[in-house]
């Protein structure tokens, strides 16, 4: 497909340029759109920095001012963090600042006890975790329990049966997984799911081959990816279903070179980052979800990326977390 | 009056307005001098540019305030900062309705007892206008965690027929809320699908409140109530509505399965209550569906919505296939082959190796996987 802006596509990865975009994001503190993402800051900085990590430039953001910023997060009522200094704790934000002092080894820096009884405490009555003490509930924060206490080394204190029975209820006729029971199934929400049964050993209680046929529809005639039947494609897509279809082991089932064909079309090849589909508005979630996308794919290049966790793989491995996935074998450059 | 203060105003008290818009442009189009919006007849206009100054000076208003989990504590003894508090989290919302800490302030504000839950319930629905207002989940949640505030705190006794009812914590049916209001969240949602079509929170939010309405009926049914028969019609009018609204968006799968999952539900009640209903109304309501799908399919077969509509009831034989040949345009052939794939793997008839991909395209590669799936059907 060639892209309405007249650009020329790409066939390669413009990685010094989309470091240098990661680079200046947050620079500008006057602009309405940094203040318009304060509730998301964290996972902003998670999305930064593992962006960084596949592109192999961990280096390109200071570890201490980073850490600095997670810490300052920290809601002492709660026991866990915000999205932002003055905003209240949530699950979403936890993670990802667990996820971030992880990478940048620095989890001994947080009270563990204290975000593990957070977490904990927001398992509700049927199984599925709420967001925070105001109980939105949502598979997402099931999968972000799990994720956390399975970094945090604490998966033991999770009641296992009561979690996998609720997100088993979400699931649809199609295979597929829904954010809560009664909702469609759609990608964002099939790979927290598929990703919660992979750190539980409980892929086998699911009909694998029914889901991925799920999944591998979610490719369009443009290569690209969407979220449910009859939507558009989008780069985030890129990670949800392909990672969930990695963990089944059905890659195959994608076109790849399609799918790399269009994630490199979305890049801003002027100003750095990938934006949701060729000619949009870049951001930092499309431009890890594309480069993870990327690494999964083989992309020559990249680190390899943990579809479980959306973490270097490098370093889940070391943790002793790596479950049974495969990604596409990496090629080198010609 | 700052800009805070005076869109704080119109979005506090009980004079709401029932829609907001976010106008494009320059103020100067819009507003005259020293007006900061527009309002006529409960529709509010605010200029895009004037709506973002006020965020920014939102955010340090709010900033200012002490956290709000200090409200009802000596912290927040002055009304000012009480009426601090209220402006700036509702004119953040306004313009970032994923800004959790300020939601949070509302509701606490609520359990203060210093905002009105009926009233926050009608600036929800306010906000829910708002295009990507609707799209964010914890708008949709608020909305239920009002509503059970709002209703009445027994639980009511449900009995085992109530386990094809969605059962978490997030439900509407043990809150005791009476058919005018559940009537009335049906009514939000419609305008937040319009508003945003396949909206995932909106028909999420509706197929709760269709449990809440469909437990209220069986209480009737098993009561012997005089209000069965108006309850049923309420149920079987929802179907046509939707089924109406489905003809208008031949594309929206979301709408789709949202009626698939309230035709089950619906069904044994009709069955049960039949006795009460005008008896031509309801004869042929089990046709209803599989009829409304076939009738797409013929109509429209280059959406892929109406084919995977069509999943939702498939034939139990190829003797109830959808007509597969003849199709003129490429890409009702493409789903057509794509339902015939689907289908054979459904069956368990075709290898597991037949993919979406295998017949996506109009390959020599195709042509020997469709001929072998049309095999496969026919021993």
């Amino acid at each position: 497909m060639s892209s309405s802006s007249g650009k020329p596509s790409s066939t390669e990865l413009n990685i010094p340029l989309h470091v240098k975009y990661i680079q200046t994001l947050g620079q500008n503190k006057d602009d309405l759109m940094y203040h318009m993402t304060s509730h998301l800051r964290m996972n902003a900085i998670y999305w930064g920095l593992m962006a960084l990590c596949i592109m192999n430039r961990k280096d390109a953001l200071d570890r201490d001012e980073t850490i600095e910023f997670v810490l300052s997060c920290w809601d002492d009522e709660a026991g866990a963090f915000g999205a932002h200094p003055g905003h209240d704790a949530h699950i979403l934000s936890t993670l990802s600042a667990i996820q971030v002092l992880t990478i940048h080894d620095a989890v001994d820096k947080i009270d563990v006890s204290r975000v593990v009884k957070f977490i904990l405490s927001l398992q509700q009555p049927s199984g599925v975790f709420a967001g925070d003490s105001f109980g939105e509930i949502d598979t997402r924060f099931s999968y972000i329990a799990v994720q956390a206490l399975s970094l945090l080394g604490h998966l033991d204190k999770l009641d296992v049966e009561k979690t996998v029975a609720y997100v088993l209820k979400c699931r649809n006729f199609d295979g597929g997984f829904g954010a809560v029971i009664g909702a469609e199934s759609h990608s964002g929400q099939v790979f927290v799911c598929v990703a919660l049964l992979a750190i539980l050993d409980k892929l086998d209680e699911i009909d694998q081959d029914t889901l991925a046929w799920w999944l591998a529809e979610r490719q369009l005639p443009n290569g690209g990816l969407n979220g449910r039947p009859q939507k558009l494609e989008d780069v985030c897509y890129s990670f949800w279903v392909l990672s969930a279809i990695s963990i089944l082991d059905k890659l195959t089932w994608i076109d790849a070179d399609k799918l790399a064909g269009f994630i490199l079309s979305a890049q801003d090849l002027e100003n750095g980052g990938i934006a949701d589909r060729p000619g949009d508005q870049p951001d930092v979630f499309h431009t890890i979800f594309g480069v993870a996308g990327l690494s999964l794919l083989g992309h020559p290049g990249l680190e390899d990326v943990d579809p479980v966790y959306c973490l270097p793989a490098s370093l889940t491995e070391k943790l002793g977390l790596r479950k049974a996935w495969r990604a596409l074998p990496r090629r080198t450059v010609s | 009056m700052s800009l805070v203060a005076s869109i704080g105003a119109v979005l506090t008290g009980d004079n709401l307005p029932s829609s907001i818009e976010l106008l494009p442009g320059d103020p100067e189009v819009w507003l005259t001098t020293g007006q900061d919006y527009l309002m006529t007849e409960g529709n509010l206009g605010i200029p895009q540019k004037t709506a973002h100054k006020a965020y920014l000076q939102a955010v340090e208003v709010f900033r200012s305030c002490p956290s709000s989990k200090h409200l009802g504590t000596e912290v927040y003894d002055s009304t000012d900062v009480v009426n601090n508090l209220i402006s700036s989290s509702a004119v953040l919302l306004l313009v970032n309705p994923a800004h959790q800490t300020a939601l949070n302030a509302r509701k606490r504000l609520v359990i203060a007892g210093l905002v009105d839950a009926s009233l926050e319930l009608r600036l929800n629905a306010a906000f829910l206008t708002l295009r990507e207002c609707s799209k964010q989940s914890i708008m949709w949640h608020h909305r239920r965690w009002l509503l059970r505030r709002i209703g009445s705190t027994s639980k009511m006794n449900h009995s085992e027929q109530d386990e094809d009812l969605i059962m978490d914590e997030d439900i509407l049916y043990d809150a005791g809320l009476p058919v005018s209001v559940l009537s009335e969240e049906l009514v939000v949602t419609s305008r937040a699908a319009e508003t945003y079509q396949r909206n995932y929170f909106a028909w999420s939010h509706r197929r709760r409140v269709f449990d809440a309405l469909v437990f209220l009926t069986r209480q009737a049914l098993e009561a012997r109530s005089a209000d069965l028969a108006k309850l049923v019609t309420l149920l079987v009018d929802e179907h046509a509505s939707i089924m109406k609204w489905v003809d208008l968006h031949v594309s929206d799968y979301t709408a789709m399965q949202y009626l698939h999952a309230i035709d089950e539900l619906i069904l044994p009640l009709v069955t049960q209550s039949s006795a009460l209903l005008p008896r031509s109304s309801n004869d042929d309501f089990e046709d209803r569906l599989p009829q409304h799908i076939q009738s797409l399919l013929q109509a429209y077969p280059e959406h892929e919505s109406v084919w995977m509509y069509t999943r939702l009831a498939p034939p139990r034989d190829d003797s109830g296939l959808p007509p597969l040949g003849g199709h003129t345009t490429e890409q009702a052939r493409a789903n057509a082959r794509r339902f015939l794939a689907w289908y054979a793997f459904r069956l368990g008839s075709a290898t597991p190796s037949i993919t979406p991909r295998d017949v996506s395209t109009t390959t020599t590669n195709t042509r020997h996987v469709m001929s072998v799936l049309l095999k496969s059907l026919s021993e």
